[in-house]
């Protein structure tokens, strides 16, 4: 048996779902980015066939991990090992790639969050509260509405001379300024700056706000690639900041690493293999009318079979057998 | 007559007060239902929107006992403690229902005033008592018993630590869990975030389910809260900024706790200094792991959830840190608390 192991992680997020497979060593053999679009179930299936084709021969899943906002969702189709929130997966991620960081920025397609690392633990964190404004599906939006590519925004704020100021605190606020710069004349790039410094202004005033940002700065999820941000950060923070290589999948890794530490203590995993992904997942989502609260729950299916429900306050749909 | 109290608000501290008052003048008290998705979704509906979420939550209570009662009760809390007072929301509550709440139920409003001395503050339940035709005799031993029951709820609360007083009003008597196996939370906030359990995602028991007690700021003595926030130049004129200020400084002080975790509504105006303080306080001198969780609206849980796990992850990672002792420096986080 010198089967080569290989662990899976997956981060299922609100803009994108991310793959990657790791072997012992962590070292990344494939990852995969690929957006959401609203269909996390069809999107996911669609990745992990296109990671069981990229498999060396002889390998095999050792364990899974699954993070992001959909972990549930995710866990449920794959029987993940770990299922572990975003914080703690990020932060393993960097303290195996990096380890000398002391500060993690992390803006994701919905979330926005800020963890300190000192002395090679999770010391302090801080995600945004309830407003979404400056994230990614922010910038998404943005860059739809200018008609540019999501992946030349960043470039084009590095080629502006002078920037416009725009308001950052609210994502409804910086859409009707940055509409007012635009008929004033402005030229885009100067916008588009504008837009980064405010959104860098807002996090660091909002999410950041009163926490120790120490170097080594790692500034990583989707938003990480546009260097406008970037360049924004290290123009306020007065550091360098780091990008690391798999800055747009660091979730996916960090519950990779999970699943392993996880598989150590000797059990076998419970992944359900690729071959079962093939099969026909759907969901169904009802309103219990147990009690008051008429929760909504969600019953997964795998091939007409109920898999997994969840959803409920009280437990008892979720704690019932699944058949 | 069949009388209404909302189980809203400030209702975990002051029913005995209420229920007792009213009940010894011969009335009959129904509670509304405990927190649900209706009673949310009435009172998102009916209040002003910029009022937050306790307040809205609120409304919904009175509309719950709109057609079961003869009448609702809604307290005009003005002052709680001498030369303070609480927040406005309190004071313009009647007037809020009275043209926000449709079909309008009948309203008994009940003052209590205790900012010019804690004897005035009865007052208003006198006058109640008055308007609902009952005697001075019989309304002077109403409030003797009621002041009595009051009492004896604020001295449970202090003395049995970890005690939830929503708990102990419903009958449960349950005795306070403050240690688990793994340790106990201090959990900081006003109480009808802390002690209503739809609001807060149900934080207790998912604290409880891995490993970890509680306690709140109602279990700890006044006298060590005053004593707490001595040591700022300016008097804490809000009564509720003190008691979470000066209950979370003690939590802290005394390494009662192995976390804090400061729940806020959105929107809350004395959270937003009184949090911060403590914030400060904590990375000045305590350095205690401690998180700051805003609740709105949301009944989808994913968001709190991911924040309390993460919260629990980085306790425990910093435990494992603690028992090994680094050749530099100073560990992040110096000793598990232990309860006196």
């Amino acid at each position: 048996m010198s089967k080569l192991e290989l662990y899976l992680g997956l981060d299922v997020g609100s803009v994108s779902i991310n793959l990657v497979l790791l072997n012992k060593d962590y070292r990344v053999l494939e990852k995969l980015y690929l957006r959401t679009q609203g269909k996390p179930i069809e999107v996911l299936k669609e990745g992990l066939e296109k990671l069981y084709e990229s498999m060396p021969a002889g390998s095999n899943v050792s364990g899974a991990g699954v993070t992001g906002s959909g972990r549930e969702l995710a866990a449920a189709m794959v029987n993940a090992d770990v299922v572990k929130n975003e914080i703690t997966a990020h932060g393993m991620a960097v303290l195996q790639y990096i380890p000398n960081a002391q500060t993690i920025l992390e803006i994701g397609g919905q979330d926005s969050k800020i963890i300190l690392l000192r002395n090679g633990v999770v010391a302090d964190f801080a995600m945004n509260t309830v407003c979404a404004a400056g994230t990614g599906s922010f910038l998404d939006r943005q860059a739809a509405r200018l008609n540019i590519p999501i992946q030349e925004f960043g470039s084009l704020a590095l080629k502006s001379k002078s920037p416009t100021r725009i308001a950052g605190r609210c994502a409804v606020f910086a859409e009707s300024d940055m509409i007012h710069k635009q008929q004033m004349g402005c030229r885009r790039e100067d916008i588009i700056k504008g837009l980064c410094e405010a959104l860098v202004r807002n996090y660091l005033n909002n999410v950041g706000k009163g926490k120790e940002i120490l170097p080594q700065i790692v500034f990583q999820g989707g938003v990480a690639a546009n260097e406008g941000i970037k360049k924004s950060f290290e123009e306020a923070l007065g550091h360098p900041v780091i990008v690391p290589e798999h800055y747009d999948v660091m979730g996916a890794l960090g519950a990779a690493i999970l699943a392993h530490r996880e598989m150590m203590r000797g059990e076998a995993t419970k992944f359900c293999g690729f071959h079962s992904i093939k099969g026909s997942f759907a969901t169904n989502t009802f309103s219990c009318s147990g009690c008051p609260n008429l929760c909504e729950i969600v019953e997964f299916y795998l091939d007409g079979k109920v898999k997994a429900r969840w959803g409920d306050r009280c437990g008892n749909w979720s704690r019932k057998e699944s058949v | 007559m069949k009388i209404g109290i909302p189980r809203a608000l400030l209702y975990s501290i002051y029913l005995p007060l209420w229920k007792t008052f009213l009940e010894s003048l011969g009335h009959q008290i129904v509670m509304s239902s405990h927190t649900d998705k209706k009673i949310l979704d009435n009172g998102v509906k009916f209040c002003v929107d910029d009022a937050c979420l306790p307040i809205k939550i609120f409304h919904g209570h009175v509309m719950d006992l709109a057609h079961k009662t003869d009448a609702v009760l809604v307290p005009r809390l003005v002052s709680i403690h001498p030369e303070e007072y609480i927040c406005p929301k309190f004071i313009g509550l009647p007037e809020m229902i009275k043209h926000s709440v449709p079909g309008s139920p009948s309203l008994l409003v009940m003052d209590y005033n205790a900012r010019s001395g804690t004897e005035k503050a009865y007052h208003g339940m006198k006058t109640l008592g008055r308007e609902l035709g009952a005697s001075e005799k019989l309304i002077k031993r109403a409030l003797s018993e009621a002041r009595i029951r009051q009492a004896e709820h604020e001295r449970r609360m202090e003395r049995e630590k970890g005690l939830n007083p929503a708990h102990a009003l419903d009958g449960k008597g349950m005795e306070g869990i403050i240690r688990l196996e793994q340790g106990t939370i201090g959990l900081i906030g006003h109480p009808y975030l802390v002690y209503d359990q739809f609001i807060n995602m149900d934080i207790c028991n998912k604290l409880a389910a891995r490993g970890y007690g509680t306690v709140f700021p109602e279990n700890i003595p006044m006298a060590d809260i005053e004593a707490a926030c001595k040591r700022y130049p300016k008097k804490m004129f809000w009564s509720y900024g003190k008691r979470l200020l000066g209950a979370g400084l003690t939590m802290m002080g005394d390494r009662q706790v192995d976390g804090l975790i400061l729940l806020t509504s959105f929107g809350c105006g004395i959270d937003s200094f009184v949090d911060e303080l403590l914030v400060i306080a904590n990375r000045r001198k305590y350095k205690l792991p401690l998180t700051i969780i805003t609740l709105d609206e949301h009944t989808g849980q994913a968001g709190f959830n991911t924040r309390l796990e993460a919260f629990i992850d980085m306790i425990e990672w910093r435990r494992r840190y603690d028992n090994y002792i680094p050749a530099h420096g100073l560990a992040v986080y110096t000793g598990k608390g232990t309860f006196r």
